[in-house]
Order: C-alpha cells, then structure tokens, then sequence
C-alpha cells in the first residue's frame, strides 16, 4: 500500500512556504483571485500533481494534498482542487492542453455534478447530439465550484443509448449562471440548450480516466476540508485558553475539555483516512479506490462538521458571528458535506460498492 | 523480509500449530483458559515468539512495532489464545527495564515459557480512576528470615489472578508528600500465606476479575522493583508503553467480520439481514470508521518509528476509539443474531454439544457474552473519561 505517513522533506519545506503565506490571510474574507492564482502559478503549487513531460513536477496526490489542506486551513475560495483535478485529465485526454494549466493561464472545470446525481458518478443525463464536425449538449450541470474564473468546462455528456463521453465547452458564451455559495465561493450552473461543445474523449476513452479524476476529487477536497477544520480546532484551544468565565479560563471546565478532546480525535481520524484515500489513489487499483474515496467524503465530512459545529459552540456567541472566523470553517465543512452526495450517501455509496466487491 | 511476507510466515506458522478445536473455541470470545494459554505461549516460545515486542537481548523477537501489530492481527484473528497479556505486556518490559540482574534472571524466563501467569494489582476499592489514593500498605520489616515488606489491603478487578501466579503490586510505603511519592512496586508470589482470592463474577456470566485481600502478606524486600517510593513513576512508564497495543484493531475487524458474516446467513423478512438496507448502512458506517482508525495506528506506529510528532496526543486517541468500535462492533454482531441472541450461551454449553432441538443458533455461542463482558473495555485501563481529560491537558496545556 502507497501510504506515506511520514512527509519527505519536499512536502515539509512546500507545506512550510504555504503556511507562511495562508497564515497572513483573513479568512473571513475572499482572497483576490487573480492575485493569488498568479502566486499559484509562480510557486509551482498548480504544477506540483502534473507529470514532468508535460511541464509539470511529477509530485503524487500526497503533494496535492499538501497544497489543498493548507488551502484549506487559510480558506482560500480559489479552485485549487477543482482546477487540479481538470487539468489530471486533460493530461490524461488531451496532454497538449496542459501546459497551459501550469503557467496559470487555462483554468479548466469538470461539468460533472448534476442536481439529481447525489454523488452517484455515472448518472449523467446531460445528452450529446453530433451537428457538423461538432456537438450540441443538453442538459444541466450544478454546483460548478471555481465556476465565474474558468474559461472552460470539461463536461460529461451521455452519446445516444451509449456511455458517457467528454467535451470541452469554451466559457465564453456559455449558458452559465455564476452565484456566490454560503460559504463565499464562485460558483454557477450550465443550463445546456444544444449548446456547441468539441468531443475531447470518446467514452471508451473517459470511462477509466473519469472515475479516477472524481474519485480523486473526494480525496482531495477531504484533504482541504482536513485543513480547514485543523485550523478551526487550534482557534478554539486558542480561545479556551484565554477566555474567562467564572474566574476561570475556560478550557477549565471539563465539559469543554471532553469536547476539545473530541475534536480533535474526529480530526486525527478525518487525517487518518484521507491519507488512507490518498495511498489509494496512488495504488491506482480502480475498486478500492472507489471504496476508500466515499469512506474518506464520508467520514470526512462527519468530522468535520463536528469540529467546526463544536468550535462554534465553544465559542458561544462570538462563535456565530460574520465577523469571527470559526463560523467560516463551519460554512466550508457544511458545503462540502453538500457537494457529490453528502456524507449519509457516501456511506451508502461505500456499502453498494462493497456489496459488488 | 517484506511485510506481506512476514505476514504469511506467520499465517503458515499458525496454520501448521494451532489445534482447530483450539481455534474454534478461542474465537467465540469467551474468557481465556490457562491450558489453552499455556499450550500455545510454548509453541511460540519453541519459535522464538513468545514475547513478540521484547528485546531480543531478554528473549523477545526484537521485531519492529509495526511486525508486532502484523503478528498481533494473524493471531488474534486466526483464533489464537492470547499470551497472558500482564506479564508480556505490563510487568515483563519493567523487569527488563528497571529490575536487578537478579529479578530479570528469575522472572523472565518462566514468563517466556508461559509457565508464569502475572495478575495486576493496583486498583483498590477506593481507587479507581485516582488510583494514587490506593491504601494497600507495605511495612518493612527484619527477622531471622532477612529483609521483607508486610503487605497488608485489598485489590480488585484483578483480572485472571484465581489462575495466575505472581502478582505486581503498587503499595503504600509512605504516606508523606504528595500521595503519589509514597508508592512503591512489589512482586509477590501468590502462593504467599495472607492472600485471599475471591472471584467477581461479571455480567457476562463468566469469571475473570476478582478482588485479592492481603493479611500480612511477607514479601522478600529482594522483589522490589527500583526504589522504594518510585513506583508510582514506574506505573506510568508501564502505562505509556506501547499505547498502540490498546487500539484493539484486530479485535474491531474481527467483531466486524463476525457481524457481516452472521447478516449474511441470517434471514430478515425473507432475505438476508445484510442486504436490509439499514442494516448494511450501519454496517458500513462502522467500518469506515474502524478504516480511519486503523489508518491511525499504523500512522502512530510510523511516527513512533521515525521519533516524529512526539508531543502529539494521537496515541491517547486509540484507546478511546478502539473501545468504542469494539464495542460497536460487538452491538451490531448481537443486533444481528435477534431473537436467536436470547438464550443465556453458558461457555459450558458450547464445551457440552447442546442437543438437538436447543433454542438460539450455534453463531450465538460467545457474542452476547463477549458483549457484555466488553462493556469494560471503555472502563479499564483509565476510563475513556479520563483518556479525554488526558487528550485534553495534552492540548491545552501552555
């Protein structure tokens, strides 16, 4: 098994320079994107997954994952692991596209996610037709994080009675609808109306290369989600420690003290099995990976909403505020537990596919 | 050697040495037997494996933490009986560690053969939890027979002590200070005239634990461990040893497994329990969960390896989650055995053959029992209360 528990000292000096620089954001507020994604770019962070031949740095998704946690921890609104997770499969469909990932110009999407998948990866109703040397979609994509920064969709799109295949919808003119999530990110939805799109692989060429990048981004955004409810745990041990209540500090009082515990023993296990997701990403081996990446979404998004819900309790009223950062990690577990099917459907998700094992 | 290697070096190990009735008794989960126990420990010995996490230097295997816990998972889950877990795990690393060249000559020997069964004596009617609060006393003393203690009080939760032969003691020497500086760790021979061992029985029906009295009680002032009024500082090393061991990983796998294949074969309205919807949800929230804490130990295990991370509280975590899944594991194995869990599964019934026609079903032989028994796992070896106030004084601490 590809687990790496001890980090090599690549990863502890990139984890290092990220810390340095998340550790000066307000987290309460969105960073300028086009800012930090040009820092991104510079620092090599959008590079650190792809393989060398293709201007990358040939890291793993440990490396991946290093960059997304602290991302997390510093509640960057920037796609990081969306982009990330587009551009492994262009690599993948269409590698001469890549190069342009690295240098931070192309911010590629995956238009996967549709309203009634719940997470399932292969319900996709959005339809293909040819017309001409091109095609025409139909369909709606939802939830598309990163969505009002990308210039192009890479969307999953079913041809006739037959698989699923991938296209390339160009963002500009796109029919998308750009929103602000709950918890301050760029987001949209495509409402396809036989809307021009390019065929970038066949579904014989997706099927394989498709699971792997959605299983990928479970693991990875629970790496993100990691970070951020890391951080929310060390603010409230921060706050305990200081606060005073009845001529106590009051992490004090042991009703607290249970509960600092048990944050932290939900985040020590929500670590445990994302690094456990991440070797099987690595391991490459398409069943267990399926499995390990619903149990990371799900145990990881379980932890994390009770860390983040019990930093805010610990809190008390400072903790429901705009203006205190807690509620902000607690905004960022909850839209993550949403996304791809929350964590009760993972769950379910992981007793199907051991079912069929 | 690779550890998919040594893994199966073991497994064959097993597979030639470990009489099937043997096997077959162990894994229902009742409470250990000293012929069983004895039996086995010798067949480990004759390999060299009886005392896995030892130095080899005192007759251990010198493996790596993270072999042991290879070994520890084939064995526990192949059904073998389990070394007498206070001698190999509690007092034999502090003889090797702290006793004269005398004690360790003596003692360690007969534990490695699994001719000596060790009992731990430190809780105390009135000390449980705050275990420094214990009022066993120990009074030194000089007669025509030479230096030895007078030990006087009573243990309890001693568990396997109506079997074992030796007892390690923490006794009052001293009552001055702080009542932890007045502790002292004795061994003593539970033949010794003045001891009384009366059995506790539990709810699970069975006997382990018992309470052992001591009506002066002479023990040779040569069985004490280090200094007088240091031991104390030596149970808590004892107790920071091998934190890992209390993960109980193989047990949450095995109780898992056991549970999954009880919901396969039984029936609920017409159709497997395991393919009940709820049911199989439970099931996987379960193991997702003993997946993230496996992942846990093993993460311990390497960073207790590369000495990384060792401020960090994780190791506490284990015991706390470990008992907890165990005993999850344990509800849904019982859960899925419904009406056929009912019947009181004596260990004497499944040693007897019941008869045809006997109410339950043979997969309910053990469960209830080990159930129940195990509602002391998140009891014993500080409560997982106090784990928490420990995890928590580890992170909020300055």
């Amino acid at each position: 098994m590809a687990i790496q528990f001890i980090p090599s000292e690549v990863q502890t000096m990139l984890r290092g320079s990220l810390r340095r620089w998340g550790g000066e954001r307000d987290v309460r507020v969105a960073e300028d994107f086009a800012q930090t994604w040009q820092f991104a770019a510079e620092q090599g962070w959008l590079m650190a997954g792809l393989p060398e031949e293709l201007g990358g740095l040939g890291g793993d998704a440990f490396e991946m994952a290093v960059i997304a946690e602290e991302f997390g921890r510093a509640l960057v609104r920037a796609p990081y692991v969306e982009v990330a997770v587009a551009a492994a499969l262009l690599a993948s469909v269409a590698p001469d596209r890549v190069a342009a990932i690295v240098g931070g110009e192309f911010r590629p999407l995956l238009a996967h996610d549709e309203p009634d998948a719940r997470g399932d990866h292969d319900w996709v109703s959005t339809t293909a037709a040819p017309d001409g040397d091109g095609w025409l979609l139909t369909g709606r994509k939802s939830g598309i994080i990163g969505a009002g920064h990308t210039d192009g969709f890479l969307v999953t799109a079913r041809i006739g009675d037959g698989g699923i295949a991938l296209f390339e919808v160009k963002a500009s003119g796109a029919p998308l609808t750009t929103y602000t999530t709950f918890d301050d990110r760029s987001a949209g939805d495509l409402r396809l109306n036989r809307t021009p799109a390019t065929l970038l692989a066949t579904p014989e060429a997706t099927v394989s290369v498709l699971s792997a990048a959605l299983d990928q981004r479970l693991v990875l955004e629970g790496a993100e989600v990691l970070g951020a409810m890391e951080r929310a745990q060390e603010i409230t041990r921060d706050y305990l420690l200081t606060r005073k209540q009845y001529g106590h500090v009051i992490g004090d009082f042991q009703a607290l003290r249970h509960r600092i515990a048990d944050m932290f023993i939900e985040t020590e296990q929500a670590r445990s099995i994302t690094l456990r997701g991440l070797g099987a990403l690595v391991d490459g081996d398409p069943a267990p990976r399926a499995l390990m990446a619903a149990a990371v979404k799900a145990r990881v998004a379980q932890a994390a909403l009770l860390v983040c819900g019990h930093a805010i309790q610990l809190h008390g009223g400072i903790g429901v505020t705009d203006e205190y950062p807690v509620g902000h990690f607690y905004k960022r577990a909850l839209a993550f537990d949403q996304r791809h099917g929350g964590s009760a459907r993972q769950v379910e998700r992981f007793a199907e596919l051991s079912a069929r094992a | 050697m690779t550890d998919d290697l040594f893994r199966q070096e073991v497994r064959a190990f097993i597979a030639a040495e470990l009489p099937r009735d043997m096997a077959a008794r162990t894994l229902l989960g009742y409470h250990p037997h000293r012929p069983d126990v004895e039996f086995w420990t010798a067949k480990l010995h004759a390999r060299g494996w009886s005392a896995m996490s030892w130095p080899k230097e005192y007759g251990g295997t010198g493996w790596t933490l993270n072999r042991c816990h290879i070994f520890e998972e084939e064995c526990f889950l192949a059904g073998c009986p389990a070394v007498n877990p206070q001698a190999f795990a509690l007092v034999g690393p502090i003889i090797y560690a702290l006793g004269t060249d005398e004690q360790k000559q003596r003692f360690l020997p007969p534990i490695l053969r699994g001719e000596h069964f060790w009992a731990q004596g430190f809780s105390e009617p009135n000390a449980g939890s705050d275990l420094a609060s214990l009022k066993t006393r120990a009074i030194q003393s000089n007669d025509s027979q030479g230096d030895h203690y007078v030990v006087t009080g009573q243990k309890i939760w001693t568990s396997e002590a109506h079997y074992c032969d030796w007892i390690f003691l923490l006794v009052r020497t001293s009552t001055e200070g702080k009542p932890q500086a007045g502790i002292s760790f004795l061994l003593a021979d539970l033949k010794s005239p003045g001891i009384t061992i009366r059995p506790i029985i539990g709810i699970d029906g069975g006997h382990i634990l018992n309470e052992v009295f001591f009506d002066d009680v002479r023990v040779p002032a040569k069985n004490l461990i280090g200094e007088e009024n240091r031991g104390w500082t030596y149970a808590k090393q004892l107790l920071g040893v091998e934190r890992t061991h209390s993960a109980e990983v193989p047990r949450c796998k095995g109780l898992l497994a056991r549970a999954k294949s009880a919901a396969s074969r039984l029936a609920a309205r017409g159709r497997p329990l395991i393919e009940d919807p709820h049911f199989a949800l439970r099931i996987a929230q379960l193991e997702i969960e003993i997946l993230a804490h496996e992942a846990t130990l093993w993460r311990c295990v390497a960073e207790a390896e590369s000495k990384v991370n060792k401020d960090s509280p994780t190791p506490s975590i284990l015991k706390v989650k470990g008992t907890e899944l165990a005993q999850r594991a344990g509800a849904l194995l019982v859960e899925a055995l419904g009406d056929d869990a009912l019947p009181e599964y004596l260990e004497r019934d499944y040693f007897m053959a019941p008869a045809a026609g006997a109410p339950g079903d043979p997969l309910a032989y053990g469960a209830v029992s080990d159930f129940l028994y195990r509602r002391s796992m998140t009891i014993y070896g500080g409560t997982n209360e106090v784990q928490r106030n420990i995890i928590a004084s580890q992170l909020l601490r300055g």
